[in-house]
């Protein structure tokens, strides 16, 4: 979030821990492992994830072992904005080789022309045909794979039990309507006014939280963000449905408090509360599960997993995950392709999505115990059919920005749900261009 | 005397010293001398400044990167006018300098120093105490500066409302309800301490005996600061205020920590709105055209203050 690049950390010695997950990886999989490559390549990842080093390190340790030519450096990044720090790499040189980031940045980073296509190495991949359409899907541009996710991110909205509990309300909850959301808030709000009832992110401050939401919320709604032919809507009642409900929630109700707006950085605050206890309803990633399980194992016990209502049905938010690109002017590519190849077999993505929780993005890791029988495998697979991806859209990083600004005038009662409706639109006509957008009545 | 003694103007006056006669290659010392400073001069600002202008003619961003930097004349700067936000990151922009440096870091600098000079002379135990006190809210790294206040203002387990509750007073949603005030008030913690010192300087260099004279004549504490302290201390008001101003106006990470612009772009002042478009959205062509906006207010901050600054002097 913030300007500063600090220095990256370097680690090229890789630890003992690594040698039995590599010696894993080439036994179970070294005689398909790439062989007789040399050279050297730098393979980046953002260093805050405080569960996929080791695997990253042994898959580099594997090829390595494999391929005695060959030196893979890793790099875990310490920036605080990895995003903005390997954008900016990508366009003035200095990227890695190799590096893992958002699969859904794949359209703007295959539009800008700073990956390689990933589609002639998966072409002769055995691994390739475990991914299915919805694995596929997040990463496919103009019909070209531009990067490899080893696991899907799934949204769940998660309640506190031990709050319904105390308000009366039933622990076995699955809202069928988006009021009923709002009503157990209500409820809640009623039983404890020390906590929060619900959150939902809005503003900039929410990052691409407020997006994830504003998305969750455009589907629950019935809509969709683009038309068939790609063109942006700026009007439509789904639009509307959604800044109504941020009214709703932040300003009629009034079940969110407007300091989940203000707050200094709410996608970290606001799952560290539910972690605590101290707010009943949060929409949020797989991936918060695993740490809060890991903060404190009675949350399991206390947490509840409901899927998000929907106007034509529940469903769940999904996206890409984080995804392996090849840096277009990497001068290695083979290697950074065997580097890949050793990350994704399926037994990483299981073990991996057990602890870091995510969808494995192989259908055969997801047959394998060592995922499935993690604490919210079950929820994922029983979701697996209703997950609903963006796609990696080159232009989607734009509409954050028009988001955040909407949802914020409406969250903090500066504007009506009509009003930001009417921003909305003018501000992405400007954003996308007249060509690019298109209006839809709402009766 | 020489003709050519006599041909300079002065000659006449046996009190002005004749000027320094220039012989050829002398200049080389200095050359060499100021050389370092110009490549330093040129390569961190002037071929960066060239370079951002010449973007912001251009169409850079992340999505076309392949494509180059195509040429699209004044349309980022069409964009800009057209965007109906722009005054009010002008605006934002104006207030967070007028708050954060002029009356902030200058006034708020020149008050505080003030105290501290009078309890030095004074001998006062607290003066080193509170000297310190400011100049940790400069030493103290910005990111970390962020945090600290981000922890001081949050609303449910920050240190104010803490304090606030224990007073069984109600929280205050500092960064929801007052966000341009907060990060102005960070913004000035921040910077205070670089006035402070300048100011603290240019006090000690002030005669005492001239306020001892002025107190004589009967002149009041108020009067002796309007008479003679500050007349004395234009320049270097200019000056602070100069150095503020600029580096207020191009600042924004204290904002960037805090609201990042919210609510709804109540704190989104030109320096952050490029950043984002920049960095965030990766729109090159158009944040380097925010980025020249901003180049050009400081220049006119600048020709204020020197202006000022020489008039106060031929005044004088």
């Amino acid at each position: 979030m913030t300007g500063g690049f600090r220095p990256v950390s370097r680690r090229s010695v890789l630890g003992g821990g690594t040698a039995a997950l590599s010696a894993a990886i080439l036994a179970r999989h070294g005689h398909s492992l790439a062989q007789g490559l040399s050279g050297s390549i730098e393979v980046g990842y953002e260093g805050s994830n405080p569960f996929i080093g080791k695997y990253v390190d042994a898959a580099a340790q594997a090829v390595m072992d494999a391929n005695p030519g060959a030196e893979i450096e890793v790099i875990a990044s310490d920036a605080p904005d990895y995003l903005s720090q390997i954008g900016v790499q990508l366009m003035m040189g200095g990227a890695p080789d190799v590096f893992l980031l958002l699969g859904l940045g794949s359209g703007e980073l295959a539009t800008g022309g700073l990956v390689r296509p990933l589609d002639d190495y998966l072409e002769t991949w055995d691994g390739w045909a475990q991914y299915d359409e919805m694995a596929r899907f997040g990463v496919t541009v103009q019909g070209k794979t531009w990067s490899l996710p080893w696991g899907l991110d799934v949204y769940f909205l998660y309640y506190r039990k031990d709050l319904f509990e105390a308000a009366g309300l039933p622990t076995e909850w699955q809202p069928q309507t988006r009021d009923e959301i709002i009503d157990a808030a209500q409820a809640i709000q009623t039983s404890n006014a020390d906590v929060i009832p619900y959150s939902l992110y809005a503003g900039a401050n929410g990052e691409n939280g407020t997006a994830a939401d504003f998305l969750s919320l455009i589907l629950s709604n019935g809509g969709t963000l683009t038309d068939a032919d790609g063109k942006w809507f700026i009007d439509s009642c789904p639009i509307r449905g959604t800044l109504g409900f941020y009214d709703e929630a932040f300003q009629t109700s009034g079940v969110i408090p407007e300091s989940v707006l203000s707050d200094v950085n709410p996608i970290q605050t606001m799952p560290e509360a539910f972690g605590d206890g101290e707010l009943a309803i949060l929409h949020e990633q797989a991936k918060q599960y695993g740490l809060w399980i890991a903060k404190d194992p009675a949350n399991a016990e206390n947490i509840g997993i409901a899927r998000f209502p929907g106007d034509n049905g529940l469903f769940n938010l999904g996206d890409a995950g984080d995804a392996w690109y090849i840096n277009a002017k990497s001068k290695n590519p083979d290697l950074g392709w065997a580097f890949i190849e050793a990350f994704n077999s399926a037994d990483t993505q299981a073990a991996l999505s057990a602890e870091d929780p995510h969808l494995p993005a192989r259908v055969d890791a997801r047959a394998l115990a060592s995922w499935s029988s993690s604490p919210l495998a079950p929820a994922m697979l029983d979701a697996a059919e209703g997950i609903t991806l963006p796609p990696p859209e080159p232009q989607f990083r734009k509409l954050i920005g028009v988001v955040q600004n909407a949802t914020g005038l409406v969250a903090t009662g500066q504007a009506t749900p009509e009003d930001a409706v009417q921003r909305y639109s003018d501000e992405l006509t400007r954003t996308m261009g007249k060509m690019n957008v298109v209006s839809e009545t709402c009766p | 005397m020489s003709v050519e003694a006599a041909s300079w103007p002065g000659a006449s006056d046996p009190n002005v010293a004749p000027p320094i006669k220039k012989r050829k290659g002398e200049q080389r010392p200095y050359i060499v001398a100021i050389t370092p400073a110009a490549i330093l001069l040129s390569a961190f600002f002037i071929f960066p400044a060239l370079w951002v202008i010449y973007t912001s003619t251009t169409s850079l961003s992340l999505t076309n990167f392949s494509a180059g930097a195509q040429f699209v004349g004044l349309d980022n700067y069409r964009r800009l006018w057209d965007n109906p936000d722009f005054p009010k990151f002008v605006k934002n922009t104006i207030i967070f300098t007028i708050g954060a440096a002029m009356i902030g870091q200058t006034i708020g600098g020149l008050l505080i120093a003030l105290l501290i000079h009078h309890a030095q002379i004074h001998k006062h135990k607290l003066a080193p105490v509170a000297f310190t006190a400011v100049l940790l809210g400069w030493i103290c790294p910005p990111t970390l500066a962020g945090f600290i206040w981000g922890g001081i203002f949050d609303y449910r387990n920050g240190m104010l409302n803490t304090a606030l509750q224990f007073l069984h007073l109600g929280r205050v949603d500092m960064l929801g309800n007052f966000p341009m005030f907060s990060v102005i008030l960070v913004e000035s913690w921040r910077g205070l301490a670089f006035a402070l010192i300048i100011f603290l300087g240019a006090l000690q260099s002030i005669p005492q005996q001239v306020y001892e004279a002025a107190s004589i004549d009967g002149a009041t504490p108020w009067m002796r600061f309007k008479d003679q302290t500050l007349p004395a201390m234009r320049h270097v008001i200019a000056l602070v205020l100069l150095v503020t101003t600029i580096t207020t106006i191009g600042s924004f990470l204290m904002i960037l920590i805090l609201t990042n612009g919210d609510p709804a772009y109540a704190t989104e002042t030109i320096a952050l709105h490029a950043y984002h478009q920049a960095f965030t959205l990766f729109d090159i062509g158009y944040g380097a055209a925010l980025s020249v906006v901003m180049l050009l207010m400081s220049f006119v901050f600048a020709l204020v203050y020197l202006r000022i600054a020489r008039e106060g002097g031929s005044v004088e």
